[in-house]
């Protein structure tokens, strides 16, 4: 891992700090982060509740925007995209995995693996059909008329997973993917995720409180009060 | 893969959000907001629509009763001489004109042994039929072309029933009028003081005016009762004024503009004629839709609430669609889209339910209203489909309006926020 922006390719944090103001108070989030990830590599965020790893996790999904620094992906500055550009970055660039409730309860499981491809304009058939590849991939072919409150927890990250990798994303950002599920269905998540990651050759951001998974990771970093407390091997 | 845009798509999923979670049947908030925004529109509807049916048992009231235009002279007592306004310049200058007769009219006093009454005695050319004034196609018994008989001095007079009730006379009986406006000289001149008629028909036209005070003779008998009559008035025929008929009576501005073109004489139309009752009408037609519309304003209240309601609980959804690459305005779009669903909805019921009711009233007519109030039996209803379209408009415009703000909170709301609450 480097800490300064010598490659063009990959993650790029510099000085990125993030401040949130919660009833006119001041709280900060992340705290002159600088980070450098190349493509392709997977990389274990670990840390205490409120360290700040979910808001490095949605700046560099941007899905928020840092207070100042700067944040790069493949020389893209996302901390000055305009709203349009920067939605069209997470369709077509990102896959997000939470941790729980990651469906629209609203819909069956297939139709939450099309939504990526309708916000993209495709049409509907097409998605369809490439939706329930994608759902035959993480094996819930046979689920993919049920609605999330009929699927197990670990069904619903399944079909989490299916519908993060729909478009085929370079980069995968997983918040605490397996968090909320028990400890078998936990490794079997954990182990589809890594392989299709390294199948599609996927860059992935995971958090996670499971040391036993970081471990495995090639890279991780700790995060404390908003920083980088450690980096490299665990 | 091949993009086809993202407006079907948005559709798609406003619909299915304004749905309840398991997709069969409308959440009951919304069932609510979809119910105002339906009572609020069929309201408009059947109100309005029954209004109109009022206000156009009026206007053709209005219509049978007088005719649509009148050309007087300046001093409409005096009156002018056909000679120096012959009718033929009219009925060429209209040849659509559906009826063009000379009249008299003069304020008289008819009395008969001991009763006594005020009339308006019309004096009508017979061969022209008189089709001009309700009273000819209201006549219970004889005809216009009686008024041409004389039975030694007397001429012949149709009367409104009531009149003739009033005066304890029937068809055969004989009446004297008076003129109360001859003077003197008038009267040494030739003027009429009074003269006897005889009952030669009844009219009943279910417009109260006519038939408690229209009396009608021929127009040479008529003139003999305008003011300053002498025997020269016959020679120059003189009248009150020239009455025209139009095939349609809304335009009749596009007919006073081609008058005002080829004669000098006074134009009355019914439109100025009523004019006050015309704008009473207008001014209870707006006033009515302006407060029923708070109907749908309150409607619009409790859409507002129910897509804040909807806005706070998916902010977790909103935030989802978010990190899937959803825009602020898409967003917004997509609440928009679903106020505009709730909209459509209860304008289509509201619509349905208005429209309905007013089948059922026009074709069933099971309303009566009390006889001795209204003229008619039955509530009268008009199908009044540009106001319906106008009121559709406004509850769907209310409905998106209402839609704007949870719209814009939720376009507004932070994701990293929305994902924390579950």
């Amino acid at each position: 891992m480097k800490t300064e922006a010598a490659i063009s390719t990959g993650i790029e944090l510099q000085h990125v700090s993030k401040v949130y103001s919660i009833e006119s108070q001041m709280v900060p989030a992340l705290r002159d982060v600088s980070l450098s990830i190349p493509l392709g590599s997977i990389l274990a965020i670990i840390g205490k509740s409120g360290a700040g790893k979910s808001t490095l996790l949605h700046i560099v999904g941007a899905l928020d925007r840092a207070s100042s620094g700067v944040v790069q992906f493949n020389g893209l500055d996302l901390s000055r995209m305009e709203d349009q550009i920067a939605s069209n970055f997470r369709n077509s660039t990102v896959g997000f995995i939470f941790q729980m409730n990651n469906l629209l309860q609203e819909f069956s499981a297939v139709e939450n693996v099309m939504m990526p491809g309708l916000i993209a304009g495709f049409s509907p058939a097409v998605t369809r059909q490439r939706a329930k590849e994608m759902l035959d991939s993480v094996g819930l072919s046979h689920r993919a008329e049920h609605r999330p409150g009929e699927l197990s927890g670990g069904e619903q990250q399944r079909v989490a997973i299916a519908r993060a990798l729909f478009m085929s994303p370079p980069l995968l950002l997983a918040d605490e993917p397996t968090g909320n599920l028990d400890n078998k269905t936990s490794r079997d998540i954990q182990e589809l995720l890594l392989t299709l990651c390294k199948e599609r050759n996927m860059t992935m951001l995971l958090v996670t409180h499971d040391l036993d998974l970081a471990s495995r990771l090639p890279h991780r970093i700790v995060m404390d009060d908003g920083q980088v407390v450690d980096r490299g091997i665990f | 893969m091949h993009r086809t845009g993202t407006q079907r798509f948005l559709w798609w999923l406003a619909w299915r959000q304004v749905v309840a979670k398991k997709g069969k049947s409308l959440s009951v908030m919304t069932w609510i907001s979809i119910l105002g925004v339906s009572i609020g529109v069929a309201a408009l509807v059947v109100v309005l629509s029954v209004m109109g049916g009022f206000a156009a048992d009026l206007k053709d009231k209005m219509f049978r009763g007088l005719p649509h235009i009148e050309l007087l002279a300046e001093n409409a007592a005096v009156g002018f001489s056909l000679d120096e306004h012959p009718l033929s310049i009219f009925e060429k200058a209209i040849p659509d004109a559906t009826g063009i007769e000379p009249f008299t009219k003069a304020d008289v006093v008819v009395k008969n042994g001991k009763n006594l009454a005020s009339m308006v005695l019309f004096g009508v050319d017979p061969s022209r039929g008189g089709a001009l004034w309700g009273f000819s196609s209201a006549l219970q018994e004889g005809s216009v072309r009686d008024l041409l008989m004389k039975t030694g001095d007397a001429a012949g007079i149709l009367l409104g029933e009531s009149l003739a009730i009033q005066l304890g006379v029937n068809v055969g009986d004989t009446i004297r009028v008076l003129n109360p406006q001859t003077h003197v000289t008038s009267a040494l001149a030739g003027g009429t003081l009074s003269l006897e008629f005889q009952v030669v028909g009844l009219f009943t036209s279910d417009l109260s005016n006519y038939d408690q005070r229209y009396g009608v003779v021929n127009l040479e008998a008529g003139r003999k009762f305008m003011p300053d009559y002498d025997a020269s008035l016959d020679e120059k025929q003189y009248v009150s004024g020239i009455a025209i008929n139009l095939p349609n009576p809304e335009e009749v501005e596009r007919y006073k503009a081609r008058l005002h073109e080829i004669t000098p004489l006074t134009i009355s139309t019914w439109q100025m004629v009523n004019r006050s009752i015309l704008f009473a009408l207008q001014l209870e037609k707006y006033t009515m839709g302006c407060i029923l519309l708070l109907i749908v304003l309150v409607a619009a209240f409790s859409i507002s609430a129910t897509m804040m309601m909807t806005v706070y609980h998916k902010r977790h959804q909103i935030a989802l669609l978010r990190s899937l690459g959803f825009s602020q305005q898409s967003i917004l779009r997509l609440f928009l889209l679903q106020g505009c669903s709730i909209g459509m909805v209860g304008v289509l019921i509201g619509l349905l339910l208005g429209v309905g009711l007013c089948v059922l009233l026009y074709y069933l007519q099971f309303v009566d209203l009390p006889v001795g109030v209204f003229l008619q039996r039955k509530l009268p209803v008009k199908f009044l489909p540009v106001e319906y379209g106008v009121i559709s408009l406004c509850a769907w415009a209310l409905s998106l309006l209402a839609a704007a703000y949870p719209a814009r909170v939720a376009a507004k709301q932070d994701p990293g926020i929305g994902l924390r609450y579950v």
